[in-house]
């Protein structure tokens, strides 16, 4: 893609509005304008052709095949093989203010024009619609066209008008030339769905209805239509897995089902981790990726591992998603195909395969030590006590015993000499993940027992081994107050079967004493090492 | 954005003419008709002003578009 003609039907001829355009060139050239058909003749002596057609330029009631004219030579040069961009647009709302017969009669023109337009884009791959009516009734057409500038110049467009064609052609150039996009990644909580499935449970989750939820179901309806579209769609995200299918299968407004999503990777490891193992599972490269998430460091860090896939920076307002995500896919294809549609099943059935057949061995450790991660445990005070008491109300998955504190109660217990209660603050390369975690420790220095009363994290935190690294935290205070055991107990509950996998991997060869509830106490000797705390980020 | 800068930019030009004040269309290459809408096109968008359609055909030297542009912003 070097060099370029440019045929429209009417355009000032001036590199200094093609701002965005003139970037993918090293050659522009100008057709004389007004003469489409000449210019559509000489695509052969170029790598690429432009062309912007204003329906009015090239239609009269005199002369009504000229524009059939202009298809068929337009038809002739897309033979050649050469990319051709085609911008059209028609100022159909000037017609408001003439006779309603004559705008109906114009108009349909219009759409038969367009309708042949849409056909050849259908069976030239080699041709890219720039369909600008969209975007143009989405500034109005008054900031669009200018009658002044018609009038003194023939030009039909504001100066705001040229540079929106200028854009959309340049973004469509971009697209045509990146890699197809074939897979959408997406995230759950907060994304399919407003709240978090984990802490909210199905009840409580905003979809459908009215309000913010209602956008939550657009989303998933544009979703659904990408998919239709030969898109496969996957999910990455940090969840308890059971707790996602319950939405997908219980929950009446999902419009998504699990039947569309060809892989998922529903755990608490890095999501870069998981997306990798989609590619592998699929079989297809990362540059045909595109992520989807609310969450900026999530982004951030899929961005920086992952530089091919293409991170969607979604906004935080809900509301304006489905739009983004339509504009996304606009351009990728306009043909669906039986072999897109059953692409979807084929795809499914090997993703089973590969998923038994073979891990990725994703290098934790070095991933670690990549991202700066700064864990930072501070005694609870005056200033935190807010926010940990929220902690302990709201933590339901990675929390050991689900005792619910107040501020009050917290505030006692952070006065109390034989209580050790600290909060946890992360920051890493992708940024402050602000105060995520707790631990409260009570002390019995005369008896020499430690118990771990609270010991919680915030899920979004995990994947990180910061899990580790604070039950290392606690166990060095336990040491220096010459106390032999910590001993943990587990309190189960419906939501918190995480924190049990934790522990019961963590004393994997120690005594553990599980009651019928559920209940599981151990002495964790303070002499043994969780993890190296010091090399762990370092 | 300086009305110099404007120009610069919109006849590609890398530098502002020495005798700028009193430039007239045609006095540089690159200024010409077509240039020329697309200069006062550019003045209208920076400057947050329209010009008639009289303006458009009259417009054709530096003084007059300053002159015209100081009539239009004082009485803003």
């Amino acid at each position: 893609m070097k060099t370029l003609l440019v045929a429209s039907s009417y355009l000032p001829q001036s590199i200094s509005n093609w701002k965005n355009t003139s970037k993918h060139f090293t050659k522009i050239n100008f057709a004389d304008y007004g003469n489409l058909i000449n210019a559509f003749s000489k695509v052969e002596d170029y790598d690429t052709l432009i062309s912007i057609i204003f329906f009015e330029d090239i239609y009269s009631e005199e002369s009504k095949n000229s524009t059939d004219l202009i298809v068929d030579s337009l038809k002739d040069s897309l033979k050649l093989n050469k990319k051709i961009y085609l911008s059209i647009s028609y100022n159909f709302c000037k017609n408001l203010i003439t006779s309603a017969r004559y705008a109906d009669y114009d108009l349909n023109e219009y759409i038969s024009f367009k309708d042949k337009i849409y056909d050849l884009a259908k069976d030239n791959p080699n041709l890219f619609l720039i369909d600008m009516d969209k975007r143009f009734a989405e500034l109005g057409h008054e900031n669009i066209f200018d009658s002044r500038n018609w009038y003194f110049s023939h030009m039909r467009v504001s100066l705001l008008g040229f540079s929106e064609i200028d854009k959309m052609i340049s973004k469509v150039i971009e697209r045509s030339i990146s890699a197809c996009k074939k897979v959408l990644v997406l995230d759950c909580d907060n994304t399919l769905w407003g709240g978090v499935i984990g802490e909210d449970e199905i009840k409580g989750i905003r979809l459908g209805g009215d309000g913010i939820g209602h956008a939550f179901k657009d989303f998933q309806a544009i979703i659904k239509n990408i998919k239709k579209n030969g898109v496969l769609l996957a999910i990455s995200s940090k969840n308890e897995e059971k707790d996602v299918w319950s939405v997908f299968d219980g929950h009446d407004e999902m419009i998504l089902k699990k039947d569309d999503i060809v892989c998922s990777r529903i755990n608490w490891i890095e999501k870069s981790e998981n997306i990798i193992q989609i590619a592998s599972e699929l079989n297809l490269g990362l540059d045909s990726f595109v992520f989807w998430d609310d969450n900026p460091i999530e982004r951030e860090k899929v961005k920086k591992v992952l530089p091919d896939v293409m991170v969607v920076e979604a906004p935080p307002e809900v509301e304006k998603w489905p739009k983004i995500l339509e504009n996304l896919f606009d351009f990728s294809k306009i043909q669906v195909t039986q072999e897109d549609i059953n692409k979807s099943e084929q795809y499914k059935s090997r993703a089973k395969f590969n998923k038994a057949s073979k891990e990725i061995n994703f290098d934790k450790k070095s991933f670690l030590k990549k991202i700066n991660l700064k864990p930072n445990l501070t005694e609870i005070s005056e200033s935190s006590l807010l926010r940990a008491s929220q902690m302990s109300q709201k933590t339901n998955q990675f929390n050991m015993r689900t005792i619910r504190y107040s501020e009050n109660d917290l505030s006692k217990i952070q006065a109390n000499r034989n209580f050790k209660s600290f909060i946890l603050s992360v920051k890493d390369d992708f940024g402050d993940h602000g105060q995520i975690g707790m631990f409260i420790l009570k002390l019995d220095l005369a008896k020499k027992t430690a118990f771990l009363d609270t010991f919680l994290l915030s899920c979004r935190i995990l994947g990180r081994d910061i899990e580790l690294w604070m039950m290392q935290s606690v166990l060095n205070i336990v040491k220096e107050n010459d106390i032999p055991y910590l001993q943990i107990q587990y309190l189960e509950t419906e939501r918190n079967k995480l924190v049990k996998e934790f522990l019961l991997d963590l004393c994997k060869d120690l005594e553990m004493k599980t009651s019928k509830n559920g209940e599981i106490m151990v002495k964790y000797p303070s002499s043994k090492s969780v993890v190296n705390i010091d090399s762990l980020y370092n | 954005m300086k009305i110099e800068d404007i120009f610069c930019e919109v006849m590609q030009i890398d530098s502002i003419p020495e005798n700028f004040e009193d430039l007239e269309i045609g006095d540089i290459s690159k200024w010409d008709s077509l240039s020329n809408m697309l200069f006062l096109m550019a003045l209208e968008k920076n400057l947050g002003i329209r010009f008639s359609f009289d303006d458009m055909s009259e417009l054709l030297s530096i003084k007059a578009i300053k002159l015209k542009i100081s009539s239009l912003t004082s009485n803003k």
